[in-house]
């Protein structure tokens, strides 16, 4: 860069930044919302590397389900161990004082050595230790911040788990091995309390579905790769993880939620971008004059590119500047939150390499926005200094620029999918955002074709307004797409919200049952049935077995070597663990896919009944042979027929459903369901709970709830991004009114001085702004729906309808505010008084 | 100090024709011109005659459609626009009838830029002589608005003849000041024309001023109507 041309350059900015508060706040806003989520990312991934220890709770964690570890195994622990933390994990149904505030809760039972790192964090810094210890005739628990918020449950309150009574001594305020020790119980709200005081609470009791972990601080020098190995091969029940690998699926959910609101940022900065590039092709409006006077005394074409560019860049070096320190402060801001949301440490640092993404995003986006302008402001003849009428309108750049802009946008696509954690994501996203930009590039040009065809044939009104949407420089194209790609955004997350909301109410199937019982024993079958039998109001019981197993082979080979399709990953993946179930009778209202059904009195070689969805991801058909790994002990079994069945129907299904031999002679549990009046609901769930303590009663109403608490925790972080993104369009909106205003209010003088009336002079200039906002917000509902299909139906598997009534009312409010900031830029305008722009003409 | 006497702009048959939505309309219409190097001369005109069009051919901001435009030995049909903006930084100074001074730029640094975008190390030191030399020292560093149209236009000819060229074209300089300021500015340029022999290309409709060149060449639809040798009118 030219020595004097920055001198030059420098010299013009001196005047101040006045009128490039849209530019920055465009540039920023976008910049912003992609540091924040970097830095939030980028600090929670380095939170889980550097406080491993306190997120396992242990430098090693080893659990096993259902019971303590052995004499043998706990001793190979202890010997390599200096200390040793012992918890139990299980859902159980906290029995409140009033039956209907009672709920399923994840249940913690830690002993006296619990948390080896870190420290269990109370409401007004109570002693935890002191909080759950046996007093006043009761062992105490502490509990999860929801259930005193959502008055289940009060400080001091009595309450049951199994046959012991607790009272609720404290509000958690930190968990800090929260996220690694949940695991499947994470859904429901947390409640610790000391291990002695479950003992002999029936909690634990043959059939608990409970998990026994061992966190411990190895001795020094121990190879823990050697350690885990040495567990895994004597012992392949137990699961064993370390420090260095805390919580593998939080990792990645950071990650993929990271991409997501990246990608949710960059969208809000490319809306902005139409803000910058507007806001540049003002300012080289006002620097005609200066271009030509350079070029007239003497100043090369590249030097003046030079000196302007050298402008923009420092400008936009700003702008990324002032949305880096935003959105890390931001990010700083939202960290405590952000931590006591997933009960994770942050480790708020600035990764220079991460920043110098967000730099490059920045820049090249503002670059992408405002070569444009300025290669046009660029053309810019001398001569038109002797005719006064130096206008950018007319001026095109040379292809080299064309050529330049689209590399720029070849880089920033290259960068977006280079560095997304789902490429494939990425991918259509930015396919996505240039099928917006191409679209809505057509539609205004198509606009402005069809309102110059239209013109001469309606009243003065329309007529005016047709001509102001056509004309040379008007800013049609710049509207179009600022509301278009915003109200997009907008209605996709509508669309999304409201398929996820349909998709929880769809969840509640009319024939739903009321409750779920797990883990009852043979023994307690009879129980089971007296209880439901004395209540009264029970329509309806369903029972069948219940085992836990594992998927050994399919057709012979490794359950994932025979996976053919993704989408049946979760199958055999996660240690493998799943559910099966046998039958003698054919099972109730599933369609046969193929094959039949084995006699009701079949005692032979085991058969299989399969789900379709097994059959089509591991390839299975009819007489396939797929082994079952049940207690230790190997079954394999032929595929007799293969079925489908609406997994929402909450009837019980099972993926696989055994002939009844030789299942029926293995000890196993069993799962039932309940159809029940509404008025005896929790008296059947106080019942059973406390005569079976150790039977998980799980409410489908209450677990629906807290399903939509989640989802809207959900729904809000997704309206908060919107809502940036809408932030940065209403920006770009305020700019293009701004720089519209002063043609407004040159023409409005205009009208004014041949007798027009504000009210026609209103009239005339919203009708232009309804035009390009109908469309708009047209083309958005298409646009948003086709994005949120791809969303609910691609990327979450889920079923999407369009939902009119939510597109709608989105695309209308868009147009509202669309309309009002125009409105107000008008009439702004309409108050300029006449003499000041004729006297000045 | 008097520079040779050979010709300086030199225009055979010069056309400009320019296209718009209602058809080619023609600028000029085949003019013949030659000025010898120190002479100072006057071109008027009805407005649309294509005075300043032509000045603007011999200021290299526009190009002839047919015919020859040489200019300090230039032949500028031949010349890019970036030759032909070193062309003008190195040889023609040119005075706007609205000054067209930068207005981020104070005074000094107006009159210092055709220096700086020469590269000239000490291009502040002489625009500093330069104003003083027209009265201004004491403007140095105010901006444009700061400064009356006088001012102004003192500035913007300091401006125009600091890197000593051979050609200044001046276009109506005194359309926007008062009578007094007028003759004050124009006893300026004339003066710095001679000290400096600079050529002086002048667009005027006032006749006092048109009367003090040498020459006067008179212009009507796109043609001079005078011939280029006549005698000056008074």
């Amino acid at each position: 860069m030219n020595a004097t041309a920055i001198r030059i350059a420098l010299r013009d900015l001196r005047r101040g930044y006045r009128g490039f508060w849209i530019f920055f706040s465009c540039l920023a806003l976008g910049v912003a919302a992609i540091t924040t989520v970097a830095v939030l990312s980028s600090s929670l991934t380095k939170g889980i590397e550097r406080d491993g220890k306190k997120i396992l709770g242990g430098d090693i964690a080893v659990q096993q389900q259902f019971r303590n570890l052995s004499e043998e195994q706990f001793e190979a622990l202890a010997s390599e161990s200096l200390e040793i933390a012992e918890f139990i994990e299980l859902s159980t149904l906290l029995r409140a004082k009033e039956a209907n505030n009672s709920i399923l809760v994840s249940l913690k039972a830690v002993d006296g050595a619990y948390p080896l790192y870190g420290e269990v964090r109370i409401k007004g810094e109570q002693q935890f230790a002191q909080l759950i210890s046996f007093q006043e005739g009761a062992w105490g628990a502490v509990v999860d911040p929801f259930l005193v918020e959502s008055e289940r449950v009060e400080i001091g309150d009595l309450v049951d788990f199994g046959t012991n009574r607790f009272r609720i001594t404290g509000v958690i305020e930190d968990e800090p091995d929260r996220v690694a020790s949940s695991g499947r119980f994470a859904f429901w709200p947390r409640v610790i309390v000391h291990r002695d005081s479950i003992e002999d609470s029936g909690l634990l009791g043959f059939g608990s579905r409970s998990n026994f972990e061992y966190r411990s601080i190895l001795k020094e020098g121990v190879d823990t790769v050697a350690l885990q190995s040495m567990f895994e091969t004597q012992w392949t029940n137990l699961s064993f993880r370390d420090y260095r690998n805390a919580s593998p699926d939080l990792s990645e959910i950071v990650q993929r939620i990271g991409v997501l609101l990246s990608l949710a940022g960059l969208t809000t900065l490319l809306v902005g971008g139409v803000g910058v590039s507007n806001a540049v092709r003002a300012y080289m409006e006002t620097r005609l004059v200066t271009i030509a006077i350079l070029k007239c005394i003497g100043g090369t074409n590249r030097f003046v590119f030079r000196t302007f560019l050298f402008q923009i860049v420092l400008l936009s070096a700003i702008g990324v500047l002032i949305g880096i320190l935003a959105g890390t402060g931001i990010a700083v801001f939202a960290s405590t939150a952000v931590e006591r949301l997933l009960s994770v440490p942050l480790d708020i640092t600035l990764d220079p390499v991460l920043m110098g993404i967000v730099i490059a995003y920045g820049m090249l986006t503002a670059m992408l926005f405002t070569l444009w302008p300025l290669a046009c402001a660029l053309n810019t003849s001398p001569a038109t200094l002797f005719r006064n009428a130096v206008s950018v309108e007319r001026q095109r750049a040379s292809w080299i620029f064309v050529a330049i802009t689209v590399g720029i946008a070849v880089l920033l696509a290259v960068i977006v999918i280079a560095t997304a954690y789902q490429r494939s994501f990425a991918i259509w996203f930015v396919i996505g955002v240039s099928v917006a930009w191409i679209v809505f590039r057509l539609i205004s040009l198509l606009v402005m074709k069809l309102a110059k065809l239209a013109g001469g044939r309606f009243s003065p009104i329309v007529q005016l307004a047709l001509a102001n949407l056509h004309r040379p420089g008007a800013a049609t194209a710049d509207t179009i797409l600022a509301i278009g790609l915003g109200l997009s955004v907008l209605i996709a997350t509508a669309m999304v919200s409201a398929n996820l909301n349909r998709q929880i109410s769809n969840m509640i199937p009319e024939a739903a049952p009321e409750f779920f019982f797990i883990g009852i024993q043979s023994d307690q079958f009879d129980e089971f049935h007296q209880i439901v039998e004395e209540i009264g109001g029970v329509t309806e019981v369903e029972v069948m077995p219940y085992i836990p197993g594992r998927i050994t082979r399919i057709k012979g080979l490794d359950p994932l070597d025979a996976l053919v399709n993704e989408d049946g990953r979760w199958i055999v993946d996660d240690g493998g663990e799943r559910s099966f179930s046998y039958t003698a009778e054919p099972l109730k209202d599933v369609k046969m896919i193929a094959g039949d059904w084995w006699p009701p009195d079949y005692a032979g070689e085991p058969l299989l009944s399969i789900h379709e969805e097994v059959a089509d991801n591991f390839d299975v058909g009819i007489g396939d042979e797929i082994s079952i790994n049940i207690l230790g002990r190997e079954i394999t079994g032929k595929v007799r027929n293969i079925r489908d069945l609406e997994w929402r129907s909450m009837r019980l299904n099972f993926a696989i459903t055994l002939s009844p031999e030789p299942l029926r002679s293995i000890p196993h549990s069993s799962v039932a369901t309940a159809h029940v009046d509404e008025e005896s609901e929790f008296i059947l769930q106080d019942r059973i709970a406390s005569a079976m303590p150790s039977v998980t009663v799980i409410r489908v109403k209450e677990a629906l709830n807290r399903v939509a608490e989640l989802a809207g925790r959900a729904q809000n972080a997704a309206r908060s991004i919107s809502a940036v993104t809408i932030a940065a369009g209403i920006l770009v909106l305020a700019g293009i009114v701004i720089s519209e205003n002063r043609r407004r209010a040159y023409e409005s003088v205009l009208l004014k001085t041949i007798g027009a009336t504000r009210r026609y002079i209103l009239a005339t200039f919203s009708l232009e702004y309804l035009l390009q906002g109908t469309v708009s917000a047209l083309a958005a509902t298409f646009l948003g729906s086709l994005t949120s299909w791809a969303v609910v139906s691609g990327l979450m598997g889920w079923d999407w309808s369009f939902l009119p009534l939510s597109a709608v009312n989105t695309a209308i409010l868009g147009l509202a505010i669309s309309l009002i900031l125009g409105m107000l830029g008008i009439w702004q305008a309409l108050r300029h008084r006449p003499l000041y722009y004729l006297r000045n003409e | 100090m008097q520079k040779s006497a050979e010709s300086i702009v030199s225009l055979s048959k010069v056309w400009l024709v320019l296209e718009s939505q209602a058809g080619p309309v023609e600028i000029l219409r085949g003019v013949d011109l030659d000025v010898k190097a120190g002479e100072s001369v006057c071109i008027s005109g009805p407005s649309g005659a294509g005075k300043t069009s032509l000045m603007m051919i011999i200021g290299g901001l526009e190009r002839a459609t047919r015919g020859d435009a040489v200019v300090a030995g230039h032949d500028l049909g031949r010349l890019n626009e970036d030759t032909l903006a070193k062309y003008r930084r190195d040889r023609i100074g040119i005075v706007f009838q609205s000054f067209h001074l930068i207005p981020t730029m104070t005074a000094l640094e107006n009159a210092a830029l055709p220096l700086e975008l020469a590269g000239e190390s000490d291009a502040v030191d002489r625009a500093q002589q330069a104003l003083a030399y027209v009265s201004l020292e004491k403007r140095w560093h105010h901006y444009p608005s700061q400064l009356s149209g006088g001012e102004q236009q003192r500035v913007a000819i300091v401006r125009a003849l600091i890197s000593q060229p051979d050609l200044i074209l001046a276009d109506e300089p005194t359309g926007n000041l008062d009578a007094t300021n007028s003759v004050k500015l124009m006893n300026l340029l004339f003066d710095l024309c001679g000290e400096s022999g600079a050529t002086l290309l002048l667009i005027t409709h006032q006749i006092d001023l048109a009367s003090r060149c040498e020459r006067q060449v008179n212009m009507s639809d796109g043609r001079i109507i005078v011939p280029a040798d006549a005698p000056i009118l008074t």
